[in-house]
């Protein structure tokens, strides 16, 4: 069967496109064809030309050479409007919904059934919005602000606004980012329900199980070519990511040194306002500490409030033996506590600023003399940051925006390296970051923890828990459920501590 | 790029068109050419630098003060009311009352809008209300006295031969660009317009930067309001009403973003120069009073698009972007 859906025409087919930006070749000459019924996997690293190419077919650029056929016939399109009209839906990564409108206005944005007077048919707004939810096995209320939805069920909203508009090619951007391990079976099942009703669907995610585990064939590019299109079954993990980078899966994480003798040089307590319960934890001198759990567990709220951010009561934190206080981020950065905020990339950086403007902003003050910063030191100090992190940039006065999302990261990996931090806390520090970004991050991380620091991480990924953490503390509901030492950090280990309690705490609630 | 070239991308539009009018007022009134036209000119265009840069540094943070009409108002009328006119005491009060007055009315608002956290627009348009309720007060008309001496001093030339004012607007730019690019204060200005959630993560307090903005913009208000003064030797309460909205068409034809974190003072001088250079055109030229309305507008929208265009210098792209069809346009930018 799959052989004859092949052999048709294709549903949508791009030849030889080609796409530059001024100084890069952003896609060169990629042929790359999706069928009606199937599920195309798009996988490589940040910068591999994925982005520009789904543009390319979504009508946002227009290819520099090249041709796009739709069931064999070729199409222009100038502009996303155009590519809509169509047939082509595009889930973005940045969601494009308006926060401060309910999910049916939303949904049928711009295309608002009318009374006879003219007005906007609210009634009908609503069953059409259900209808479309329904379809796709949503429950949402329609008339519910957007700004009062968590983050997955946005996302769930922005799919049913695409899906709205019948398109026959949908195309998913990093769509899994922000959702959990069941919200994402729940947008598989939407994924396969699409396939089977003829669809053509492109995928793209840096989490390449989830590729392998949906996509019926997979292209991976990198450096804006198309390395290899195969069928599913012919890839594994460790293929895939070799085709992507070159390197083995093995290779990715450091090693992690042998133990050192304790000396706990960061300890924390405090009344979290979520559970309403009292949560402590310490960290050793060149520890990594991984924090872990299912999404949304009170992590960042623990880890915020380390730094001084939000709100917890009874915040106890000890450095060094010393007694500080953290009600701010200037406080918890006079005791050398740094954080590596849950934004990255772009919400990360000062877009607008430079470099060395983004590089400086936390140790301003130490190159300060009477409010005059000192301006050698300060050039010399990025100067080496930038060397030490291979941070891509053709001088310190770049704009921040103008630079790739993994060299956003950098800068503000590198901003707090040069802080120097006795302890370092991150949320998500490699999230949207790809493959051989995330490996040197692993080695600053390390590199961090070998010169004494106390890291402590927070992460939804379990191969950064596992390959990463000397311990790992399992958040649930609020509540630190579970301390894994080393040697009993695995998968299963830390799955049984994010889940098995939930149970146990729903029990106690009763 | 370098920092200078990318300054020079900054300001190149702005000296552009400055010199551009210039040279088109040159050849409509030869006599504007003189010396004596110039040091009228320098005179002149002096408080509205004072003002922009005072209104470049509260946008420079994403703000907008619009009580500097107020300040400028009240500072200008205590400067022409101070006690023991022509005698040394009066002098120095003159020299001090003004400048403490508007730290304090800038403080104040920047306290109320820190600390507050009310729109800048809100707070600034309610004190200016109030402040040019107290002006008109205080001086009811357009009247009191300055010290001849401070008139002769701040308006007059130094060694007969440099003109006052020349050398002050001079001072004051270089001196801010300074504050700007080389202290603590002025890399925090950027930070926090940049992104004050990001700046308060690292540890840059958005609240004192704003504090002492609003502060710094009362003070340059006081100080153009001391120049009026000893420019017209009297005080006048209302004074300072058309540098609200001019102070803030200069700071963005000077090439200052509105939305904050972009921009400087050095475009200042070239952008009051243009706001001036319109009006002195217009009248050589006896156009009735009306059209010249709407032909500064007119050109300062053109000024506006020129400078304040994300390339800065490339005029080329600007034109490009407005007049080429619109599939070519598209395509530009992006990753």
């Amino acid at each position: 069967m799959e052989e004859a859906v092949v052999a048709d025409i294709p549903l949508l087919q791009a030849k030889d496109i080609v796409k530059s930006f001024p100084g890069t070749l952003a896609v060169d000459e990629v042929d790359f064809i999706c069928n009606g019924g199937e599920i195309h996997g798009l996988v490589g690293e940040n910068g591999a030309g994925k982005s520009t190419l789904i543009k390319v077919i979504a009508g946002v650029h227009l290819p520099d050479r090249g041709t796009l056929l739709f069931r064999g016939e070729q199409k222009t399109f100038r502009s996303y409007a155009d590519a809509r009209k169509a047939g082509v839906g595009v889930v973005y990564q940045e969601l494009s919904l308006m926060p401060e409108l309910t999910v049916a206005e939303n949904i049928s944005m711009g295309t608002w059934p009318k009374t006879k007077r003219g007005l906007i048919d609210w009634d009908d707004t609503d069953s059409r919005c259900e209808r479309i939810l329904g379809e796709i096995g949503v429950k949402i209320q329609p008339n519910v602000l957007i700004s009062s939805l968590p983050m997955a069920q946005r996302q769930m909203v922005e799919i049913a606004k695409v899906l709205s508009e019948d398109p026959d090619v949908v195309i998913f951007d990093e769509p899994t980012a922000p959702l959990s391990k069941d919200e994402v079976e729940l947008l598989f099942s939407i994924l396969r329900d699409l396939k089977n009703g003829g669809k053509a669907i492109i995928f793209i995610s840096h989490r390449l199980d989830e590729v392998l585990e949906i996509s019926d064939r997979i292209t991976v590019m990198k450096d804006g070519k198309r390395v290899v299109t195969e069928r599913v079954s012919d890839f594994n993990e460790d293929k895939l990511i070799s085709s992507m980078v070159g390197r083995s899966f093995s290779e990715i994480f450091p090693p992690k040194p042998p133990l050192k003798p304790a000396e706990v040089i960061f300890s924390y307590s405090a009344v979290l306002k979520s559970s309403d319960r009292k949560v402590a934890l310490s960290v050793q001198r060149g520890e990594v500490l991984g924090v872990g759990g299912l999404l949304g567990q009170g992590q960042m709220e623990l880890l915020q409030s380390i730094f001084g951010l939000g709100e917890c009561e009874e915040l106890e934190l000890e450095v060094q033996g010393r007694k500080i206080s953290s009600r701010n981020p200037v406080q918890a950065m006079k005791a050398g506590i740094g954080l590596i905020p849950e934004n990255r990339g772009e919400e990360g950086v000062f877009l607008i600023l430079s470099a060395l403007e983004n590089l400086a902003a936390p140790t301003l003050n130490r190159r300060e003399r009477f409010g005059w910063i000192r301006k050698r030191e300060e050039r010399q100090e990025v100067s080496e940051i930038v060397d030490r992190l291979a941070i891509k940039i053709s001088s310190l006065n770049q704009p921040a925006q103008s630079l790739s999302g993994g060299n956003m990261q950098k800068l503000v990996l590198g901003k707090w390296l040069i802080f120097e931090p006795r302890v370092m806390v991150m949320l998500e520090p490699t999230k949207g970051v790809d493959v051989s970004t995330k490996q040197q991050i692993y080695r600053l991380i390390r590199d961090l923890a070998d010169r004494g620091v106390a890291v402590i991480l927070n992460t939804s990924d379990m191969l950064e828990l596992i390959g990463l953490c000397d311990r790992v503390l399992v958040m649930n509901h609020g509540f630190l459920t579970a301390e894994i030492q080393r040697e009993e950090i695995t998968e299963e280990n830390i799955m049984k501590a994010s889940v098995s309690d939930v149970d146990l705490l729903a029990e106690d609630a009763i | 790029m370098t920092e200078r070239q990318r300054n020079l991308g900054m300001y190149l539009p702005v000296y552009a068109i400055f010199f551009l009018i210039y040279v088109i007022a040159c050849f409509i009134e030869p006599s504007f050419f003189t010396w004596n036209n110039n040091v009228n000119l320098f005179t002149r265009i002096t408080p509205l630098i004072l003002a922009g840069i005072a209104q470049t540094l509260v946008i420079l943070t994403g703000g907008i003060d619009l009580s500097i009409g107020g300040i400028i108002g009240l500072t200008n009328v205590i400067a022409a009311s101070l006690p023991w006119v022509d005698s040394a005491p009066n002098i120095i009060l003159w020299l001090l009352v003004p400048p403490i007055v508007g730290l304090a009315l800038g403080l104040g608002n920047g306290l109320i809008i820190a600390k507050g956290g009310f729109p800048p627009l809100i707070v600034t348009l309610a004190t200016g209300a109030i402040w040019k309720g107290v002006s008109l007060f205080i001086l009811p008309e357009p009247g009191g006295a300055v010290s001849l001496g401070v008139a002769r001093g701040v308006t007059g030339s130094i060694f007969r031969l440099i003109p006052a004012p020349l050398i002050i607007f001079l001072a004051f730019v270089l001196v801010f660009r300074l504050i700007l690019r080389r202290t603590y204060l002025g890399r925090s200005i950027y930070a926090v317009g940049g992104n004050e959630e990001i700046a308060y993560e690292s540890g840059i307090s958005g609240q004192r930067v704003k504090i002492w903005v609003y502060g710094f913009s009362g003070l340059l208000g006081a100080f153009a309001g001391m120049f009026l003064s000893a420019w017209m030797y009297s005080g006048d309460p209302l004074v300072g009403e058309p540098y609200i909205l001019n102070s803030i068409a200069v700071s963005v034809i000077a090439g200052t973003s509105l939305a904050g974190g972009r921009g400087g003072v050095v475009g200042i001088i070239g952008g009051a120069y243009i706001f001036h250079l319109l009006n002195n055109i217009l009248n050589l030229l006896a156009i009735s009073t009306f059209y010249q309305y709407v032909a500064k507008g007119l050109v300062l929208i053109i000024a506006l698009a020129i400078t304040s265009s994300r390339s800065g210098v490339n005029l080329g792209e600007v034109l490009k972007r407005y007049f080429l069809p619109k599939r070519y346009a598209a395509t530009g930018g992006g990753r």
